[in-house]
Order: structure tokens, then C-alpha cells, then sequence
């Protein structure tokens, strides 16, 4: 039952790095999409999107094959920092990261694209610079947009399982998540610790979902 | 010579092309644009406010170049310094009226707090009776007071001069007639150049020295009142 509890800590902690990681890089991303025209935006769309209809297996194995100590990354990162990723809850970030990415950037591509320019106009008439009309005008009013990916995307890595598998493997206390030590208790036939994993998981997963309910609806950023 | 505008800009979609050449210079202190919807006038108040590039020509206002293709000087929006009310006011939805009018007050990366004071901003709440709405968001007023709440947004940044695009057509008749009177009161006060653009002829009888009329993107004809340009 003791490794219960440090499966649901690793997993919050994988899960809490892959969505910060997804705030910046996702939020960053569907601004760019929504804003800027430039040729191969539709196609460069669809190759973030490919993560949400891929199998995860796949995903794990192509991050396997680069970030590997023999891949371009892997090898290079091992070359010039010693460090190597496959095997390590920094491994499973990077699993939990990609698989719930689209999540994030869809969402945020979609509500940017719902702010009308003309607020963004008005704020720049009044001689506040580009990045302040960002964060002032343009990010407040498609945040609502954007947390619904967010918690979505927390709730996706809460339940990564293929990807991370095969980046991070499967060791207690370093690299098991809930959902794979579920896997392995289930194939041990250690019923009783299945059982109160999955229940550990479900816990958590209503309680982020309750939390995005509560977030989102009707609300403006700053209003109360 | 307040305003020397040249622009041409040519537009183009699937569904039709449109080519905006607008040229009109102007010593009148309230100058409309007139022309029916769809004729480039806001297009034109774009050029003039830099939302919009045009493709060729210039934009000067009292002999300084805010835009000029061939001298490659685009000054950003922000440099400009004019004050643009859009038609339909484009006040921030997520903030109070007094954190909107303060808006321009708080050059960060941060907006003005909600209790945010400024000596200013009440001036302006004042002269626009909005002090009991200060606290309110725009979606709670009137159109009157939004209409007002834009005006003092803009003004609180003291501009070099007005842009106004179609200020009155959200409005009924009767707060109309009274808030072109009080915009013409506070511009004689102010005493700043202002381009007002609009289709209702009412706008023109009431408030122009001078107008420029405006139709499939081209100027057709310029009236002038020559006693105002005279005073």
C-alpha cells in the first residue's frame, strides 16, 4: 500500500511537470498559429496534432529511438551533459508532455482565435507595447479557453500509460506511474493492490475534473 | 495643414477586389468623413491610426510624417499618439470602467488594480457622469455610457487627436443629438484635431466644418463650412 502512495506522487509529479511544460510551449504555439500566417502552418498543425490519434506505443517508441543513447538527442545530450532520459521520471515528463500537447495548444489556438483583434487594437491606440497587449488584453480574454486544455491535458498525462511505459519503464519508486503499477499488479495477480490503485486514480481523476467545473464555466478572467 | 492623407490600398479575396485611393487635405479642427457603409471609410481611419499599412501614399498630421511609403516611415500605433474610438467602443470585457480608462495610464505588463486612483481618471469619470459605474464592466452599461467610457479611455492618454468611427450608430435618436452636442462642447474645449466618420447626414449638419465624401474607396467631393476654417 506504501508504494501506492509514491506511485500517486510520481504521477502527480510527472503530471504537474508535463502541463507546465504544456502552458509555456502549447500556449506559445497556438498564439503563433492562431496570429501568424506563413506557409506550412496547416501542415506544421497537423504534425503537433498527430500525438492525440497516434498510438501512444508508437509515440514511446519514436521518443525511444531519438532520445536514446544511441539517437541524435539522446546520444548528443549523453556526449556533452552525461545526461540520459530513457528510464527516468524525466523521461516519463517528456511522454506525458507530447501525448497531452495537442490538448493544450488546440485549445489555446482556439481561443486566441476567438478574441476579437479589435481589443488587441484598441490596447495597442494606447500606446502599450506588443507584449503587454499579450499579457494585458490578448491571454486574459482566451483564458478560459485555455485552462480547459490545460486541465484536460493534466487529467490526459494523470493516465499516461504506453508512451511512458516505454520511455521510463516500469521501476518502483522511480519510474512507476499509478497506471503502469496498476498494469504490473494486475499481471502479479495482487488483486488487493489493484484494486486500491484503481481506486487511488479514479480519485483523482473526478477530482480534476471537478476542479476544471468549478474553473470554468461563465467565467471571465478577473471577474468575480 | 492638419491633415494630409494620400493612401491607396488594393484589397483582395475571392469574393471581390476593392482598390482604396483616398486623398484629402484638410485645415478643418472637425472633419468628417462621409459615405455610405462599405465605402473604405473605416479602412481609411485604419491607415490614419497605423492598424492598417497602406500600399502607397502618406499620412501627415500637422506636418509631421506618420506614414510615408516613400520615405519608409511607419510609425507604430502605439507612437502615433492618436486616440481611435471604434464603432462599436471595443472596451476590455475583463475590466472595470475605471481600470479601462486607466488603461492607458499603466504602460507595464500588468493592468491597473481594480481600486486603482488616479487623479485624471476621476476627472474623467466626473466630466462623463460615470463615477457610479466606475466599478462596473462594460457589459453592465448603457450605450450612452459606453459610448462615454470609450471617449474618456481615449482621451486619458492625450492624444494629438481624435479618430472617431461612427461614435453615434449604436445609439438612439434622441441620446444621439445629445451626446454629438456634447462631443462638440468637449472639442472646442480640448481644442485637438478629430476625424469623424459616419453615414448620417445628421452627423455632417451638426457637427462639421468641414467633410470629405467618401465612395467605392475613392474621395468624390469636398465640402468645407470656410468660416469655420476661417476662426
Amino acid at each position: 500500500m506504501e508504494n501506492a502512495w509514491i506511485a500517486l506522487s510520481l504521477t502527480l509529479k510527472v503530471a504537474g511537470w508535463a502541463t507546465a511544460l504544456n502552458l509555456v510551449f502549447g500556449v506559445a504555439i497556438g498564439f503563433v498559429l492562431a496570429r501568424k500566417r506563413f506557409p506550412g502552418r496547416d501542415l506544421l498543425d497537423a504534425l503537433l496534432t498527430l500525438p492525440l490519434v497516434m498510438p501512444p506505443t508508437v509515440l514511446g517508441y519514436y521518443l525511444l529511438v531519438l532520445l536514446g543513447r544511441h539517437g541524435p538527442i539522446g546520444g548528443w545530450l549523453q556526449e556533452n551533459f552525461g545526461i540520459n532520459l530513457i528510464f527516468t521520471w524525466q523521461g516519463a515528463v517528456i511522454a506525458a508532455t507530447i501525448v497531452a500537447f495537442p490538448l493544450v495548444f488546440k485549445s489555446a489556438r482556439a481561443a486566441f482565435e476567438a478574441v476579437d483583434p479589435q481589443f488587441e487594437q484598441a490596447a495597442r491606440v494606447l500606446r502599450i507595447s506588443e507584449v503587454a497587449v499579450f499579457f494585458r488584453v490578448t491571454l486574459p480574454l482566451a483564458w478560459r479557453g485555455i485552462l480547459a486544455g490545460v486541465l484536460l491535458a493534466f487529467a490526459r498525462a494523470t493516465g499516461e500509460f504506453g508512451a511512458t511505459l516505454m520511455v521510463a519503464g516500469s521501476i518502483p519508486g522511480k519510474t512507476q506511474t499509478l497506471s503502469v503499477a496498476v498494469y504490473e499488479a494486475v499481471q502479479a495477480g495482487q488483486d488487493n493492490v489493484a484494486n486500491f490503485l484503481v481506486l487511488v486514480t479514479s480519485v483523482t481523476c473526478i477530482t480534476v475534473l471537478l476542479a476544471a467545473g468549478r474553473l470554468a464555466p461563465g467565467r471571465i478572467a478577473g471577474q468575480p | 495643414m492638419i491633415w494630409d492623407v494620400d493612401v491607396r490600398k488594393h484589397f483582395e479575396n475571392t469574393k471581390r477586389s476593392f482598390t482604396l485611393d483616398v486623398r484629402f487635405r484638410s485645415n478643418a479642427r472637425r472633419l468628417i468623413l462621409f459615405g455610405p457603409s462599405g465605402a473604405g471609410k473605416s479602412q481609411t481611419l485604419k491607415m490614419i491610426a497605423g492598424l492598417s499599412a497602406p500600399d502607397d501614399g502618406h499620412v501627415r498630421l500637422e506636418g509631421l510624417s506618420l506614414f510615408d511609403h516613400r520615405a519608409r516611415i511607419d510609425m507604430r500605433p502605439q507612437q502615433r499618439a492618436l486616440a481611435y474610438v471604434f464603432q462599436d467602443y471595443a472596451l476590455f470585457p475583463h475590466l472595470t470602467v475605471l481600470q479601462n480608462i486607466a488603461f492607458a495610464l499603466h504602460p507595464g505588463l500588468v493592468n491597473p488594480k481594480r481600486n486603482v486612483r488616479h487623479d485624471t481618471v476621476t476627472r474623467w469619470l466626473e466630466v462623463f457622469h460615470l463615477d457610479l459605474v466606475a466599478h462596473q464592466y462594460p457589459e453592465q452599461l448603457s450605450g450612452g455610457q459606453r459610448q462615454r467610457a470609450a471617449l474618456a479611455r481615449a482621451l486619458v492618454a492625450e492624444p494629438r487627436a481624435l479618430l472617431l468611427d461612427e461614435p453615434f450608430a449604436a445609439l438612439d435618436r434622441a441620446l444621439r443629438a445629445h451626446l454629438r452636442q456634447e462631443l462638440a462642447e468637449l472639442q472646442a474645449q480640448l481644442n485637438i484635431p478629430l476625424i469623424l466618420i459616419t453615414h448620417d447626414e445628421e452627423d455632417v449638419d451638426s457637427f462639421a466644418d468641414a467633410v470629405i465624401h467618401i465612395q467605392d474607396g475613392r474621395t468624390i467631393e469636398e465640402t468645407m463650412d470656410h468660416d469655420a476654417l476661417a476662426a
